[in-house]
């Protein structure tokens, strides 16, 4: 474990990764103090509005970074922005891969019809186009939480929002925050099946090992060789996807919200910030800044996701040890 | 001695937690296949239609949509239900005015429109034939999104409940 630190930590590349990790975590962490939230905000993700004025201002002593269309500071959405992005990156990968590892690790151990359906369901949920599989299934969500009814998928956004918010389960999810869930729960639902096929590979090879072979003779549990024996054996290239799919899943929230889809308009994050600049694309030149911060944000955070995920795959694949990364 | 009970007492908790997760689930399944299979549609008119602000002050409005509807069954009972929609739906259901809350900047102020409430409109909505009054707008296009919501759930239920069986066969 420490020899695999030494090594992420003198790799330039794992170590440009993290280096602007810990940035961006440093930002999110710092910022009620970098951007503090007006006295009257009632949620500090609602980006604050100096006036009405549609045309965007640009950088000023007041707005560092400039306002978007509406007066939304940028500065304070690129900065708040920061939580709501590591907040839906990490959350949906904890969800993506606890799915995905569940349904792979019990298809390659089980075999048999169990490995053939729930492969076949995984197949399925690949056929689909990623991205238009996720829009569609944002608006039928909103269309299903629009109407309020107290169901199994109420339940599934009350737990989403208890786990991403830190909301009380007990009480009404936040129109606002279930806005947002609703973009989550549907790149969840079509974001685990490469952990599935990836680890259904894995212990499909691990579980043929003599140590699990004599684990079995002598009678352990099904579910003891598999989590004692098999997962820890079989997981490390899932923590390498898992890591590089962190910054794809915010790429394709920060898509949503684009699209009107994801967040609420004035909401702290980055892709609906984009949103803004829709309008103003004839005259970019002018406005440039309406997008080149929460642009820059979004590929700098993906790109620390996909190094730290690039230089994992290198230090833990022991084809690649000994070579220079 | 003691782990053992410690186990038997986690064992029993999380059978219970599964249990009424499972009663819980089971009973909107209910509700939801009763609907579902045995639904009949009716075509309803709506009496009224409102809008309702739920944000709170100095956040940004977000609006909720509401239909109150009217229908007959063929038994000539009248029944009346309320159901929210969502800001889409609100559009698909020819509200006419303006859809969702409308953000007018040009005025260097914020107007909120809610739409014009058009009473008269027709609904297709779904009952239960021996209890009408369970009804709601028609859903047979979200079936499919609904009923896989049930799936992980009803492995959640399983799961916890298979675990604490697991710790009590352990002691």
């Amino acid at each position: 474990m420490l020899k695999t630190a030494r090594r992420l930590l003198t790799n330039p590349t794992s170590l440009s990764g993290i280096i602007l990790l810990v940035a961006f975590a440093v930002v999110a962490a710092a910022a009620p103090s970098i951007a503090p939230p007006p006295e009257n905000s009632r949620d500090p993700f609602m980006i604050p509005r100096d006036g009405f004025q549609t045309e965007p201002e640009g950088p000023s002593a007041e707005h560092p970074l400039g306002t978007t269309e509406g007066q939304y500071d940028i500065l304070y959405g690129v900065v708040w922005g920061t939580r709501t992005a590591f907040r839906i990156g990490v959350v949906i990968t904890i969800c993506t891969s606890i799915i995905g590892l569940t349904v792979g690790s019990i298809g390659a151990y089980y075999g048999g019809w169990l490995d053939d359906v729930l492969m076949r369901i995984t197949e399925v949920f690949q056929a689909f186009p990623f991205l238009l599989a996720a829009i569609t299934l944002t608006s039928v969500l909103q269309t299903i939480y629009g109407r309020g009814e107290a169901g199994p998928l109420m339940f599934l956004a009350k737990m989403l929002a208890m786990v991403t918010f830190g909301s009380n389960p007990t009480k009404n999810v936040d129109p606002v925050q279930l806005q947002i869930l609703t973009g989550m729960l549907a790149i969840i639902a079509f974001g685990w099946m490469t952990y599935a096929r990836v680890i259904r590979g894995n212990i499909m090879v691990v579980r043929e090992e003599e140590y699990a072979l004599a684990a079995r003779a002598i009678g352990v549990g099904h579910l003891r060789i598999l989590m004692r024996h098999l997962l820890p054996n079989a997981v490390f290239p899932v923590l390498v996807i898992a890591s590089m799919n962190t910054g794809s899943y915010v790429l394709a929230f920060a898509a949503l919200s684009f699209l009107g889809l994801g967040a609420q308009r004035g909401y702290a994050d980055w892709g609906q910030m984009i949103n803004f600049a829709r309008n103003w694309i004839p005259s970019l030149a002018q406005h440039w800044h309406i997008v080149t911060y929460p642009g820059l944000a979004i590929v700098l955070f993906v790109l620390a996701w996909n190094l730290v995920g690039d230089a994992l795959r290198d230090v833990l694949d022991p084809r690649m040890r000994g070579h220079d990364l | 001695m003691r782990t053992g009970q410690a186990r038997k007492g986690a064992g029993i908790l999380l059978i219970v937690i599964g249990l009424c997760l499972l009663t819980v689930i089971s009973v909107y399944l209910l509700k939801d296949i009763s609907i579902w299979i045995l639904g009949r549609r009716n075509e309803a008119q709506v009496v009224a239609a409102w809008a309702e602000e739920v944000s709170g002050e100095g956040s940004t409005p977000y609006f909720r949509y509401f239909v109150r509807y009217q229908f007959a069954t063929p038994h000539g009972e009248t029944v009346t239900g309320i159901s929210a929609v969502a800001a889409q739906e609100w559009a698909g259901l020819g509200m006419g005015g303006p859809v969702n809350a409308v953000y007018q900047e040009q005025a260097n102020v914020p107007q909120y429109g809610v739409g014009g409430i058009d009473s008269g409109h027709r609904v297709t909505v779904v009952y239960f034939p021996l209890y009408p009054a369970h009804n709601r707008l028609d859903d047979t296009r979200l079936v499919p999104v609904l009923a896989c919501a049930y799936v992980p759930l009803l492995l959640l239920g399983w799961a916890v409940l298979a675990g604490g069986r697991h710790l009590i066969r352990q002691t």
